[in-house]
């Protein structure tokens, strides 16, 4: 009986949790961006614009990559807790009721590493095989 | 209408650009088309439903601009056909400037959706969520003029509170325009509506488990109403405080939450024709929805609402609303919902949408069946 529940439990944990398999999500920042490190909590909130200043008061620019993207996907399991779906959906919700819109969107890690070069308050996340080019640097987050 | 379409246009006069293609300095456009269908059994919900109707119909669009890193504006026109309560009448849904002067503190001023509950503010986005209709109880469909947004201001902010969690906020103040037909019941006609104040907060407590938050909503109204008694014009002025509790657990694919409602009312005229009484109503829901694939997401809802919490044995008293619904995208601008409920009970009910009888001698047990469809970009 106990291990019955036991497999139902796990066939239940398996099916609701995100696939395994991560490629590593490197965070990265203006290169003249004084933050050190960022939590998961920060970066959740700051891509769900739930938060919009840095410490220093500046504005955050979160920088997503095209919903097709796998390191986009990724980005959305390990860090936003949800699947891109459910958040498209959040952001349906924010769009049509006046109340935020979604980050700016490229479809290429390139274009992401390009533009928060040329914008000093912009964060954003690229796969751990990408070169970063200057003007960015990465950051470790916990 | 052709006035708001002027001004609409007016405010955001540089040329629309796709979302896709979106920069920080440019207007960004958004927009939604939706067509449902509703047949019912037995009674007429929200429309002249049971021989079935496609009077169904949401189309809006909205703007919204970047002015600095602090400022931004945004104005949404909407247009509607449900039953004969609305008729594609063209109306600004909402319109704001906002001003952030830190995470904490953030000021907007408007017409601003109303931060009621955990999913007032999305209750007429289709493509938000998976349900066509949410839980009526709380968000009903039909008080949509009433409900929805206030024109007023509002002060809110998002704040982390460490190993406790995050704290969201709001506090709000105004008044309500309602812009609806006369409203005919069995003893009078509602010739006027209006909500001259309205002040609310909502706290949101985003615990530290990921994926629970819950929230408490209390919010105190004054409706006036502009009445026809038996051929006599009266005044009717309706005090009312409402409060509602909420808890979602968001766990990645999976999403559960449940939301009581109480609403305490008080009648106050200038006329025997209509005595002064007082009434408490109560409105609860459970639901559950989960995303089995990217594309298909099934849901359920059980949902009640009791006009008045100390007579609550007759079927026009109640109504209990079980909701089975289905969602699936085509693609990410184009979806298609099936929804089916099962009715118990006839309050809140439309007495002019079926045929004038009183809401006691209508059938208590009912079904709804619902399709629709949405495109948004």
């Amino acid at each position: 009986m106990k291990l019955k529940l036991l497999s139902i439990i796990a066939l239940v944990g398996i099916s609701l949790a995100p696939s395994a398999g991560w490629a590593a999500i490197r965070i990265i920042v203006h290169v003249k961006n004084p933050t050190q490190q960022v939590s998961r909590k920060f970066l959740a909130d700051a891509f769900l614009r739930k938060i919009t200043f840095w410490k220093s008061g500046e504005a955050i620019a979160p920088v997503d990559l095209d919903a097709e993207s796998k390191t986009r996907r990724e980005f959305s399991d390990l860090i936003l807790l949800k699947p891109v779906t459910a958040v498209r959906n959040y952001w349906q919700q924010m769009i049509f009721s006046g109340q935020s819109v979604p980050p700016v969107e490229f479809d290429s890690e390139k274009r992401v590493i390009q533009y928060v070069a040329e914008h000093p308050n912009s964060i954003a996340y690229v796969s751990d095989k990408t070169p970063l080019e200057k003007g960015v640097k990465a950051i470790p987050w916990k | 209408m052709i006035l708001s379409l002027i001004l609409f246009l007016a405010i955001f006069t540089a040329n629309p650009t796709p979302a896709h293609a979106q920069t920080a300095e440019a207007p960004i456009w958004h927009g939604f088309i939706s067509q449902g269908f509703l047949k019912t059994t037995e009674n007429n919900f929200l429309a002249d439903s049971q021989g079935g109707t496609f009077d169904f119909t949401e189309v809006g669009l909205n703007a919204t601009q970047s002015l600095s890193d602090n400022i931004d504006v945004g104005a949404q026109l909407f247009s509607r056909k449900l039953g004969p309560s609305e008729n594609f009448n063209v109306k600004f849904d909402w319109f704001y400037a906002n001003y952030q002067s830190s995470n904490w503190l953030k000021f907007k001023v408007g017409r601003i959706k109303i931060p009621f509950g955990l999913y007032n503010e999305q209750s007429d986005v289709d493509s938000a969520r998976v349900p066509i209709l949410l839980p009526q109880s709380i968000y009903p469909a039909q008080s949509r003029n009433y409900l929805l947004a206030q024109n007023g201001v509002q002060i809110y902010g998002f704040g982390d509170l460490g190993s406790f969690g995050s704290l969201d906020y709001h506090v709000y103040a105004g008044s309500i325009n309602v812009d609806l037909p006369p409203i005919t019941s069995t003893a009078a006609i509602i010739t006027q509506i209006n909500i001259p104040y309205l002040i609310g907060t909502r706290l949101l407590w985003e615990t530290p488990m990921n994926g629970l938050r819950t929230a408490i909503t209390v919010q105190r109204l004054t409706g006036d109403f502009d009445v026809l008694a038996a051929g006599a014009p009266l005044t009717a002025h309706l005090p009312a405080i409402q409060w509602i509790a909420s808890v979602e657990y968001a766990f990645y694919r999976l999403t559960l939450a449940t939301e009581y409602a109480r609403e305490y009312v008080k009648l106050e005229s200038n006329s025997p024709l209509l005595p002064g009484a007082a009434q408490t109503s109560e409105q609860f829901y459970i639901m559950a929805n989960y995303q089995l694939t990217d594309r298909f997401a099934p849901g359920l809802y059980y949902s009640m609402y009791t006009p008045d919490i100390l007579n609550r044995g007759a079927h026009e008293r109640r109504l209990g609303d079980l909701a089975i619904y289905f969602r699936y995208d085509l693609n990410r601008n184009w979806l298609l919902k099936l929804e089916g409920h099962v009715m118990e009970g006839t309050a809140g009910l439309d007495t002019a949408l079926n045929g004038g009888q009183p809401l006691s001698s209508l059938d208590d047990e009912w079904q709804a069946v619902l399709l629709k469809t949405t495109v948004s970009f």
